[in-house]
């Protein structure tokens, strides 16, 4: 184990653009999640009652009223969902297999408040800089001290469920 | 270095633990990399299913619910951590000590669970006998939660599931507390409450990171102090206004002893030291102070 403490002004980091960390793109969720198999595209849009019913059962909020889902061509469904939490934002697959049960989870994409460290140029200046072995190259990509909850997506999964279960049904062939 | 550009870094993140789980390879193939991920997330996964307070089909709420009458048989994963928190609650002489969710249930930090007999508050992690056998008796009515160090187990079974070469760079950071293995160094920003002038970032090779603070945490109920972080020889809160990192080896140690340094303060120096640990120690009022072994 090697290791080297620094600190680095909290100016330069406040200037910095805030990003958010992309971990899958769509189709490779999809790949992984049901390797092998094909999507169709079944979105759908619910209405207002529609959204009351979601709401009364799954009791949580719901964001949106276009469902974003993709009948998987080797049975079950593909879902993207969003949920927003107290300091961050995230974009999650659910994969449900044929009885509707969940598969798999995978995050694609988080946008946290405590990117901006991540992405600000702070090697261009330290303080109680103290050069080591290390190379004080490369981005901060690792963040201790912040419990990320994913309650918030434990509800969003739970909205998915009720979702699914009330209003999608498989296409005929 | 130069091997390492060959290939893509590939990073994938799962709600687990209760919290988000990151995973990032770099020096492998693609689909190699996504395999290896999804050893790594089926480790945290299990660990979770075996040592999760909530879970009523828990290796820990079984042992919670029955180990006092008869003995229990584990898990050898379950039966590692427990000996593991055993041997640091005697190495720290009783300030970890896992048999404290009786306090974080009583204060409402953990959800009551469903068993017919309360513990016995005064019960410690002497009254956990570790037997032949991967069983386990209690000696008195007690509840053990490992939320102190069960995550860095985790952590550092996903490590070894990955199975991947010394030479490939990997981590797995489970809600800030993290292990890195490879050949390069990485940075992990440390998010102290409140925040200061200036942001502490470390830089860490082949070893774990881990941190904690009582800080916003703490409340008051019936005019004492409650919190997360529990002295275990005192049974009082700690932490309130520090916040502390450890870095040690594994993952197991990192996370335990930061409940450690919360509680004894500079005083945990000579333990740092004997586990071969170190530790940045944040105070609200003095600032920052590096304990334990050197880098």
């Amino acid at each position: 184990m090697r290791f080297q403490f620094m600190l680095i002004p909290a100016a330069i980091v406040a200037s910095a653009p805030v990003q958010a960390d992309q971990y899958l793109s769509l189709e490779k969720a999809q790949e992984l999640l049901f390797p092998g198999a094909s999507f169709k595209k079944a979105f759908f849009s619910i209405n207002d009652q529609q959204k009351e019913k979601i709401i009364d059962e799954a009791k949580v909020t719901v964001w949106s009223r276009h469902i974003k889902v993709w009948e998987v061509s080797t049975g079950g469904w593909f879902f993207i969902d969003q949920v927003a939490g107290r300091d961050d934002w995230i974009t999650y697959a659910v994969a449900l297999d044929e009885d509707g049960v969940v598969k798999g989870i995978e995050i694609l994409e988080c946008l946290e408040r405590w990117n901006q460290v991540r992405h600000a140029d702070w090697r261009a200046q330290f303080v109680g800089k103290r050069r080591g072995t290390l190379s004080l190259e490369g981005d901060i990509l690792n963040i201790s001290g912040t419990t990320l909850s994913v309650s918030h997506i434990t509800e969003g999964v739970r909205r998915v469920l009720v979702t699914h279960g009330l209003f999608v049904t498989p296409s005929a062939g | 270095m130069a091997s390492l550009s060959l290939h893509p870094r590939v990073e994938r993140a799962r709600p687990l633990l209760g919290t988000l789980v990151r995973i990032s390879i770099q020096g492998v193939p693609e689909a190699e990399a996504h395999s290896a991920i999804n050893r790594g997330f089926a480790a945290i996964a299990e660990v979770h299913g075996l040592m999760s307070f909530h879970e009523r089909a828990s290796d820990l709420s079984q042992l919670n619910g029955a180990a006092h009458r008869n003995s229990v048989e584990v898990h050898p994963y379950t039966f590692e951590v427990l000996s593991r928190a055993v041997s640091l609650a005697a190495d720290t002489g009783g300030v970890f000590d896992p048999t404290i969710a009786g306090y974080l249930v009583d204060w409402g930090l953990l959800p009551p669970p469903e068993f017919s007999e309360v513990p016995d508050l005064k019960a410690s992690w002497r009254d956990i006998e570790l037997m032949k056998g991967n069983r386990v008796q209690f000696h008195r009515p007690l509840w053990i939660d490992l939320g102190g160090i069960a995550k860095g187990y985790a952590v550092d079974r996903a490590i070894a599931a990955l199975g991947v070469d010394q030479e490939i760079q990997c981590c797995v950071n489970a809600g800030g507390d993290l292990r890195v293995r490879g050949p390069s160094a990485e940075r992990v920003q440390l998010n102290v409450q409140p925040a200061g002038k200036t942001i502490p970032v470390l830089e860490i090779e082949n070893g774990s990171v881990a941190s904690s603070s009582g800080y916003g945490l703490g409340r008051r109920r019936a005019g004492k102090a409650i919190g997360p972080h529990l002295d275990g020889t005192r049974r009082s809160v700690v932490g309130a206004r520090s916040f502390v990192t450890v870095l040690a080896e594994e993952c197991v140690i990192a996370d335990a002893l930061t409940k450690v340094v919360l509680a004894k303060g500079p005083k945990a120096d000579s333990i740092l030291r004997r586990q071969g640990a170190a530790a940045y120690l944040h105070n609200v009022r003095s600032g920052w102070r590096k304990l334990g072994v050197a880098s």
